[in-house]
């Protein structure tokens, strides 16, 4: 499904995919700095995926009965967004967010967005919420940069818990036509 | 010399008894289904919580239903309502293999003795119970004595077979742990029942037609075969539904790769732990210990291959997805029902579950139709209307496939509940596909006239409309939600919005009395005001009478709910 609210910028936007956490939300934070900065919108993505930790990314406590993974998905991203809505880029309309829900595989998702949306650049977070596929397939973040066609930010969140992250961008990929 | 054999005879038994122990797997199939089907998704919502709850929720199901493919059909018309995901189902999918050995269990008791009295009374209770769930259980016994029945009379035909050498020969070719599995695969797959080729191999092996060896081949290639329903129920769904049918067939594919060398073992490990029948000899002990053998070889191997694999369900998740990529981002069509799965109509519990799945769709169409109603019917051409009552046309078409399923839903015996929710169902999204209508016909008309009027609605009105107008829309969306989860509280808050809705009503009803008077009387603004307040208060009544469906559920009486 995907679901939006709000125009992209007359420029390329910045796609930021996440997996709301920790990590992501440095990204996100990070990405809204550069789309500031270079007068850029931004798309915020989840791919709607269940990496198979139990009992299901998308449970609830307490719950007992089946949930749409969607509409939980969406619960999600908007308590992610309230994270960043006092931003001042964000708050005075300087930085315009969309959003977007999309079931499917991440890495391949935001790849494929990445094209239609036809981004810029691609940020996501250091380490997510699926570890354990690392063993097959590698982390999220290294297949994003292996398939991407444009550059990708990496950002790890700093692991102090006192002071929100100054993000940092940890690696970066480089395309023929669009360097960084 | 052999006696020559009746061929019109031994075709005739096998396949009439093949046919009635299909025939009463089906009707005890269906009834278990009809009766515990209710429970059937609760049991998956509250066990897929870790992978080993999981597991139980498959075993428990599948045990019940006696059909591991009903379990995987389920799964995926959860997955593809996206209630579920792929990875939480492996578990379950590991669990229905466990489930499905309950019923080779049962085919290994010889109680051919007492088919026909089960077929007799569970006859007699379907045909006297007056109420529908006793019922379903008397067509559970039904079945479950066509089973047996139907097992004795294949085993009858082919005691013949047991001296005619050319059959034996032909045996003794298929003496190869592969060729057994391919042939119980095969056979399966055109069947798709697993259980018919379990019971057919215990009837062999009673005969002594068959040695232990190749008939757990045989059942091994059944697990492989049974694959083929979920095969064919997950054609033209999401890449989610294919994968989890992937992982069944893997799953199975895995075990017979572990035990396909290791038959004579596990053939040793079951002749050691099965009642011995020593007091007898030659075929006689062969009939009294076979089928139990093979039952517990199957038995043996299903959960052996589940505590093999149950600690890299996350890995066999992972691999799946590498092996069946996502399509293109596409986006959906509105039109199109999603949930609707005709596969499901058996399980009407589930199926109409999957229901409500389909009108809360329909619903967050006619609540986002409703939410921008009011901006184009005070717009200053009727463009945005035109656009917005085109978008009735993709509400309707759910209609039509909603009403229809439930059509076909209620054509079959259903359970009392069932049967009251089909009326609830229907009664709930034809409101809504009224609401659909109201806007795109009753506001696109109201709007016409007033641009035809050239009437420009008064900001002060336009603000108070736009309060009702968002409570309104707020009380559609609980509405649906109130059906979508079968939620009688939340109906009841929809419900009792009433005083508030109405003392905004009033509200712009006495302000808009104003346009009446002094020099400015503007009967004509007056009107188009009024008729567009009438039509959203209509949609508001709609509404209430949407969750009003919902309320009968909490009375002990029999309410009618239309």
């Amino acid at each position: 499904m995907a679901t939006g609210r709000g125009k992209s910028g007359s420029k390329q936007p910045i796609l930021v995919a996440v997996d709301f956490s920790p990590d992501s939300l440095a990204a996100l934070k990070w990405a809204i700095q550069q789309a500031d900065l270079l007068a850029a919108s931004i798309i915020v993505l989840h791919a709607i995926h269940d990496p198979a930790d139990s009992p299901g990314f998308y449970s609830r406590p307490g719950q007992s009965d089946l949930a749409f993974h969607g509409d939980v998905a969406r619960e999600m991203m908007a308590d992610f967004l309230k994270q960043v809505a006092r931003l001042e880029a964000v708050r005075s309309g300087r930085v315009e967010i969309s959003e977007r829900l999309i079931d499917g595989l991440p890495a391949g998702r935001i790849t494929e967005l990445a094209r239609t949306e036809a981004a810029q650049m691609i940020v996501v977070g250091n380490r997510g919420r699926s570890r354990l596929s690392s063993l097959l397939l590698g982390s999220v973040a290294e297949q994003v940069i292996r398939e991407a066609e444009i550059p990708v930010v990496v950002v790890k969140a700093e692991r102090s818990p006192a002071e929100p992250e100054p993000a940092k961008p940890a690696q970066s990929g480089d395309t023929p036509e669009q360097g960084t | 010399m052999d006696a020559p054999l009746d061929h019109t005879a031994l075709v005739i038994g096998l396949f009439g008894g093949l046919a009635l122990f299909l025939f009463g797997m089906d009707i005890m199939t269906d009834a278990l289904k009809r009766a515990a089907g209710a429970y059937l998704k609760d049991i998956l919502a509250r066990l897929t919580r870790n992978r080993f709850t999981a597991v139980a929720a498959g075993a428990f199901i599948t045990g019940i239903v006696n059909s591991s493919s009903v379990t995987t059909v389920i799964l995926v018309g959860f997955i593809t309502a996206g209630v579920m995901s792929m990875s939480q189902s492996v578990g379950v999918i590991m669990g229905a293999n466990i489930g499905s050995t309950v019923t080779a269990q049962l085919l290994a008791f010889n109680i051919s003795s007492v088919a026909l009295p089960a077929v007799a009374l569970g006859f007699l209770v379907s045909f006297v119970s007056p109420r529908e769930t006793i019922a379903q259980y008397g067509r559970m016994l039904l079945g479950f004595g066509l089973v047996f029945y139907g097992m004795g009379v294949m085993s009858d035909a082919m005691q013949p077979l047991r001296s005619y050498q050319p059959f034996l020969d032909m045996l003794a070719r298929l003496d190869s742990a592969l060729l057994g599995v391919l042939a119980g695969a095969l056979f399966t797959a055109v069947i798709q029942s697993s259980a018919a080729t379990t019971g057919i191999v215990i009837v062999m092996a009673g005969q002594g037609l068959l040695d232990l060896e190749t008939g757990i081949a045989i059942a091994l290639g059944a697990n492989i075969g049974t694959c083929m329903t979920a095969g064919l129920a997950v054609i033209g769904k999401p890449r989610e539904a294919v994968r989890a049918a992937a992982v069944h067939l893997l799953f199975n594919i895995a075990g017979v790769v572990i035990w396909i060398g290791l038959i004579g073992v596990l053939a040793d490990l079951v002749r050691a732990i099965s009642p011995n029948a020593a007091h007898l000899q030659g075929a006689a002990r062969v009939a009294a210990e076979a089928p139990r053998q093979l039952a517990n070889a199957h038995t043996v191997f299903n959960i052996a291959n589940t505590l093999i694999m149950v600690g890299f369900t996350t890995q066999i998740a992972r691999f799946v997805e590498w092996l069946i990529p996502d399509r293109p981002i596409r986006l959906e069509e509105a039109a199109t029902p999603k949930f609707l799965d005709r596969l499901l109509l058996g399980t009407p519990s589930i199926a109409l579950q999957q229901v409500r799945f389909e009108i809360e769709r329909m619903g967050v169409q006619v609540v986002a139709m409703l939410s921008d109603a009011l901006d184009a019917a005070s717009a200053t051409s009727i463009q945005q209307m035109d656009r917005l009552a085109e978008r009735d046309k993709s509400v309707d078409a759910l209609h039509r496939a909603i009403v229809g399923y439930l059509a076909e839903l209620s054509a079959s015996s259903l359970r009392e509940e069932d049967g009251r929710d089909v009326l609830r169902l229907l009664e709930a999204v034809n409101l809504l596909e009224f609401i659909g209508d109201r806007i795109a016909i009753n506001i696109r008309t109201t709007t016409q006239k007033r641009l035809r009027d050239g009437v420009v609605h008064d900001p002060d009105y336009l603000a108070k409309l736009g309060r009702i107008h968002g409570n309104i829309v707020t009380a559609l969306s609980d509405a649906i939600r109130s059906v979508s989860a079968s939620d009688p509280d939340l109906a009841r808050e929809v419900v009792a919005r009433k005083t508030g809705v109405n003392r905004l009503r009033h509200a712009i009803e006495r302000d808009s009395a104003a346009m009446l008077r002094g020099k400015k009387a503007d009967l004509t603004a007056y009107m188009r005001a009024i008729e567009l307040l009438e039509i959203l208060d209509g949609i508001f009544r709609s509404a209430r009478a949407i969750a009003t469906t919902q309320l009968d559920q909490d009375g002990d009486e029999e309410t009618p709910a239309t």
